[in-house]
């Protein structure tokens, strides 16, 4: 008896698919052990926001990639990198780096209804800030979320902690409940943001910040005139100040207070494995140091291709 | 006592002692058998779950285990078994059928597919793996695949009615009504009181 093992990526139905395949020889019984384990995702996305009403901002525009990669259903990682423009009206541009990478590992217990995900996140920023404030951030965040089989109950909590330079640190708490309704056609999901600031003289005067993210997200049944896959309107009430989203694998570094928003995002399958996302929003925000409100509206497009 | 009869009791009991063992396991699985149908899926797995360790039919006792805590909802235990299963026999397909059950039940579609296709690769037209794995699919949204899947599955079994339903799933959720349409058809020719296939043709 001889066990032969090897790696390759193959071509399946014309898609490159990343696969661990091993092949078993038992008594010259050859047995595909494991082909295709590998799911790998790519997105790419791209970001233009415009300041309407700042004092100091021009705008923003952002750029990024983001690979994932899960095995079976057991757990993944994704690496992200973006690179991130934020030019204002009378001084020098921004240019931003900002790098993430996200592990998760699935547990499934009989003694639950669905899977439980423990996920760590992490987030490293760099740019060229000449007073070095937003530049050199690092956050780490932990999260812990559950959805039942049927999937209509999720809830997760999460955890960050961004440290920046010049004695400032942020804690932040993100409790996660979401509903499915209409069987599985629509989703509501309310994600509070409660964010401590360690010196408040560095997030204007703030040493606390409350928010709560609201989405509604609807799936159109097949066939629809549009061709849409999924739509969703998603609303943000209160105030917050660097933020951590993991979701959108961003860190709200350069923003000022953020006192709401409200976007309307749409999607459509274009194939089995590649799907498009246009979102359109406005953001409110406040520089409460020169008691400057602005918005900036933003238009976001996403590609993801699964291999 | 004398050494004659030492010599005879203990003849005596080698031929009793096994009879009887092989007599006692013979009502273990009968028994465990009763109870399943009975619904007694606990009962039914303690009374082989000793078998699993030893003697000519451990290889079907923790597939049999297996498939009943599967039944019991034990998902975890179920994989276990049928993993063990399969470190005893690896050319066994009663093992890889059997795994996707609760990998399935437990929404790892990825995972039941991987052994599915395993099966597959040595019994190409195996129903039950091919069924299995449309279930998969459906799991997945994988439309375009299942579709494909179907349609191709159908040529090899041309009464059934499972496979056409499917088939026509997939071209439902692809927005491909008349095809949909047609596939329902199909299978209401097949099965004239098909609900999910008047549901879809009375809309």
């Amino acid at each position: 008896m001889s066990i032969k093992t090897r790696m390759k990526i193959y071509k399946k139905n014309g898609a490159l698919t990343l696969g661990a395949m091993m092949t078993l020889f038992v008594g010259g019984h050859a047995v595909h052990a494991a082909e295709g384990d590998w799911s790998v995702k790519t997105d790419l996305q791209a970001m233009y926001g415009n300041y309407s009403g700042s004092l100091q901002r021009n705008s923003l525009s952002s750029s990024g990639v983001i690979v994932s990669a899960d095995y079976l259903d057991k757990g993944g990682f994704s690496l992200a990198a973006n690179f991130t423009r934020l030019t204002y009206k009378a001084s020098n541009a921004i240019n931003q780096q900002g790098y993430f990478a996200n592990g998760r590992y699935k547990l499934y217990l009989d003694s639950l209804p669905g899977p439980l995900t423990l996920m760590l996140n992490g987030h490293y920023i760099n740019n060229n800030d000449i007073t070095g404030n937003t530049d050199n951030v690092k956050v780490i965040s932990p999260q812990v979320s559950f959805i039942n089989y049927a999937k209509t109950f999720y809830v997760d909590f999460g955890y960050a902690r961004s440290k920046y330079q010049h004695n400032l640190s942020v804690n932040q708490y993100t409790p996660t409940l979401g509903i499915g309704l209409n069987n599985g056609a629509d989703w509501v999901q309310a994600r509070g943001y409660l964010i401590q600031v360690s010196n408040p003289l560095r997030a204007q005067n703030k040493s606390s910040t409350s928010a709560i993210d609201v989405k509604w997200s609807h799936w159109f049944a097949p066939g629809s005139w549009h061709h849409m896959e999924k739509m969703q309107l998603a609303g943000l009430f209160g105030e917050r100040i660097y933020a951590v989203d993991n979701d959108a694998a961003a860190v709200y570094n350069l923003a000022d207070i953020q006192r709401g928003s409200l976007s309307l995002s749409l999607q459509w399958r274009l194939t089995e494995s590649l799907h498009l996302m246009v979102i359109g929003g406005n953001e409110r925000y406040l520089n409460n140091v020169i008691g400057n409100a602005y918005n900036n509206r933003f238009a976001y497009i996403d590609f993801t291709t699964n291999w | 006592m004398s050494l004659m009869k030492i010599v005879f009791t203990l003849l005596m009991l080698g031929v009793l002692i096994p009879t009887a063992a092989k007599a006692e396991n013979k009502n273990v699985w009968s028994d465990s058998y009763a109870l399943e149908a009975n619904g007694k899926y606990e009962k039914a797995a303690a009374l082989i779950a000793p078998l699993r360790d030893n003697g000519n039919e451990s290889e079907l006792a923790t597939l049999r285990y297996g498939w009943l805590n599967y039944l019991q909802g034990n998902f975890n235990d179920a994989i276990h078994a049928y993993k063990q299963a399969l470190e005893r026999n690896n050319r066994s397909l009663d093992a890889r059928l059997g795994i996707a059950l609760p990998l399935m039940a437990q929404q790892r579609w990825n995972e039941a597919s991987r052994y599915l296709k395993q099966v597959l690769a040595q019994s190409p037209y195996n129903y039950v793996a091919h069924v299995r794995l449309m279930a998969c699919e459906e799991g997945l949204r994988k439309w375009e695949t299942l579709a494909k899947h179907a349609l191709s599955l159908s040529a090899s079994y041309p009464s059934n009615a499972t496979i056409l339903v499917y088939l026509a799933r997939a071209y439902a959720w692809q927005g491909k009504r008349e095809l949909a349409k047609a596939a329902y058809q199909r299978v209401l020719v097949r099965v004239p009181g098909h609900l999910e296939a008047r549901r879809y043709l009375n809309q």
